[in-house]
């Protein structure tokens, strides 16, 4: 519906995607300088010019197939290789994390700080390249050009286009469940406490004016909820505290990157249908990002540069039983 | 005047056939009278769907979809934005907006009666396109609002499917959210529609052969996403969780209510009580009762009854009986409908 959602689809999951990858190339104990080439690499493809200025253009959400082969290419924009049972755990990570940011978000508008989020950490894992920075910072400015404009009813169809994207997706998370943000049955826990979004009051109060505006009498209500008035608003500047935790990064050495195998996402039987109606267009996208995306210098393994698997799972067994389990 | 709390308790709930969008008023109900079935629908991304249930035993009886027809050549199934049944006299409609146009069917969604296409100036457009709001007005009208902000006018043939545009009201400036018809007596002077956009503006018509402003609430930056008139009084739902009432007739605020901890997705009245429902984001429905004093014209809300519908952000919320005994919910990914009642 909206036609803004891309680029914030876009990059919120390339930096859950970063985010992943960097906790797994810490795990598989990969050599510092590999790891840092192969997330510039991944980054200053992500953050390409010409790549960047076809998806601020006002359109439609790509189909859900045309936006995975954009990960896979990403994914594959270095020295890395990933099989197809790491790849679809890696995207089944991003989406579900994604989803959870978007479903949790106090405003709509806030949808943009958890941007911000993911591009200040992107930042940092590339704060030694200035190069890559640039492109970064050029894309943070247009982010703002775009986005804080926006009313908070535009954000709200943004948000409810990217829920409609992310429609029917339950896959069960390890960190997420043990976290408690999640139940067994795959849906996220919303709590009824907390602070409530900046420019919303405490439920309870109801006043009650007359013909002339004055008020004459107040009263109030009691609900189950817990709530306080909020601190302080997030920034929504090149930099600032963004106060918002969502789109943070919650990994790390001592919480690794898990889903649970029962979940998997091949056999849900309410894993989301996708619109049956074929579209003719969906060819067409598909190759234009692919071609971009394809396009690009990409570091050829030579030399000392030699090549690597990177595997989702804990172990090459767990990998490998996955892959036997994937469909074409 | 002291609140009770009215009980209500939960009902068997009706299974969807898919789980519903997180979209503003996400669930429609039509009560023909007993003993033809109650009718149920709620939009699933491009597809409508609709159900009956037993009138009395409240037992499903069964189900169908709408899918939205394919717009054009080489184009994808468009987005549902919202489906009503409209009431006339002489007739009841199905309508549904989308990202391409307003479709309107039988009661039973059996016969599309109208088709109407937006106008789509560039492809792609710079802009979202799309219908939303839709409301019975007047004795043979349908009024449907759109994404820039024009309310489209349907008039309705008693039979037939010779429905025009008789007119475009032009007085939003964002996108139409919702649209409602009175539901009880209006005082004199006091519109009978009312219509609110994306930016908390409302504007209240007298409807005839041609639609009249009769008073208008300027825009407040906080988006108004459901909004129901009743005894001359608006009762609006907004982004930031305020319920607010105004005086149809002045547009004067009368009552402000601090009601949910995040955005309100829908609202409902009960004609003959002036029960209120809303359901919002934070997974709360509340039951308000309204009430206005004729002698001394004063305005008051109270909160009757909370319900938890737990970690679910709720899209939908109708009452299924004109005294507001019973009502329904939807919510954002949940594959039914929860029912409660007080009977």
């Amino acid at each position: 519906m909206s036609v803004r959602t891309l680029p914030l689809l876009f990059l919120n999951l390339g930096g859950e995607m970063l985010y992943i990858l960097d906790q797994r190339l810490r795990a598989q104990s990969i050599p510092g300088e590999k790891a840092r080439k192969v997330m510039n690499d991944i980054i200053t493809t992500m953050f390409n010019k010409k790549f960047m200025e076809e998806l601020f253009k006002p359109q439609e959400l790509y189909s859900k197939k045309a936006l995975r082969t954009v990960y896979d290419r990403l994914a594959h924009a270095s020295i890395m290789r990933l099989n197809q049972a790491s790849m679809d755990k890696l995207y089944d990570l991003m989406t579900m994390a994604f989803k959870y940011q978007v479903l949790l978000c106090p405003r709509p508008r806030d949808i943009l700080l958890v941007t911000f989020n993911h591009l200040d950490a992107i930042k940092d894992f590339i704060y030694d390249s200035p190069g890559i920075m640039n492109q970064v910072d050029e894309t943070f400015r247009r982010l703002i050009d775009t986005y804080n404009c926006l009313s908070d009813g535009e954000f709200q169809l943004i948000r409810q286009t990217l829920l409609i994207f992310f429609q029917d997706m339950h896959i069960r998370v390890s960190i997420f469940l043990k976290d408690k943000v999640q139940n067994s049955n795959g849906r996220f826990v919303l709590p009824t406490s907390g602070p409530v979004p900046w420019g919303t009051e405490v439920p309870g109060l109801i006043r009650m004016f007359n013909h002339d505006g004055d008020e004459v009498k107040r009263t109030e209500f009691t609900t189950p909820g817990n709530y306080v008035t909020p601190q302080r608003e997030g920034s929504f500047g090149l930099y600032g505290d963004r106060v918002l935790k969502l789109g943070t990064n919650m990994y790390s050495i001592s919480r690794p990157v898990e889903t649970h195998m029962s979940g998997s996402s091949k056999n849900l039987a309410s894993h989301a249908k996708e619109n049956t109606v074929p579209n003719p267009l969906a060819k067409e996208e598909l190759n234009f990002l692919a071609r971009l995306l394809g396009g690009l210098e990409i570091k050829n393994p030579s030399g000392s540069d030699t090549g690597f698997r990177l595997n989702l799972f804990t172990t090459d067994e767990e990998e490998e039983y996955a892959q036997t389990r994937c469909t074409d | 005047m002291a609140a009770a709390d009215t009980e209500y308790r939960r009902q068997q709930s009706l299974p969807l056939p898919g789980s519903s969008s997180a979209l503003y008023n996400n669930l429609s109900v039509l009560r023909p009278p007993v003993p033809q079935p109650q009718r149920f629908s709620a939009v699933h991304g491009n597809t409508l769907s609709l159900l009956s249930a037993a009138a009395g035993t409240g037992t499903g009886l069964g189900h169908r979809q709408l899918p939205a027809p394919q717009p054009g050549p080489g184009i994808g199934a468009a987005l549902i934005t919202q489906a009503a049944w409209c009431v006339l006299p002489s007739r009841v409609l199905l309508v549904l907006t989308s990202q391409k146009g307003i479709q309107m069917y039988e009661a039973d969604g059996s016969v599309l009666v109208y088709w109407h296409a937006l106008d789509a100036p560039e492809h792609p457009p710079e802009q979202a396109v799309f219908a939303r709001g839709i409301s019975a007005a007047g004795e043979h009208f349908i009024c449907v609002g759109t994404s820039s902000g024009p309310v489209l006018v349907f008039d309705i043939p008693p039979k037939g499917t010779n429905v025009t545009v008789s007119e475009v009201l032009e007085h939003h400036g964002a996108a139409v959210t919702d649209i409602a018809a009175e539901q009880g007596q209006a005082p004199d002077g006091a519109g009978d529609l009312v219509s609110a956009d994306d930016a908390g503006s409302l504007c209240v018509w007298s409807t005839g052969e041609g639609f009249r402003l009769v008073s208008r609430v300027p825009a407040c930056g906080c988006t108004c996403s459901s909004v129901v008139l009743w005894q001359g009084m608006v009762a609006a739902g907004f982004g930031n969780g305020q319920i607010r009432l105004y005086d149809a007739v002045s547009g004067r605020l009368r009552a402000q209510v601090n009601a949910h901890a995040r955005w309100i997705n829908a609202l409902d009245l009960a004609p003959e009580t002036g029960k209120l429902l809303s359901g919002a984001e934070d997974s709360f429905v509340h039951v308000w009762r309204l009430s206005r004093s004729l002698d001394t014209d004063d305005v008051e809300i109270h909160h009757c009854h909370t319900e938890c519908v737990p970690d679910t952000q709720i899209c939908g919320a109708r009452f299924c009986d004109p005294e507001g005994d019973s009502f329904a919910v939807t919510g954002y990914d949940l594959s039914e409908i929860f029912r409660y009642s007080r009977t």
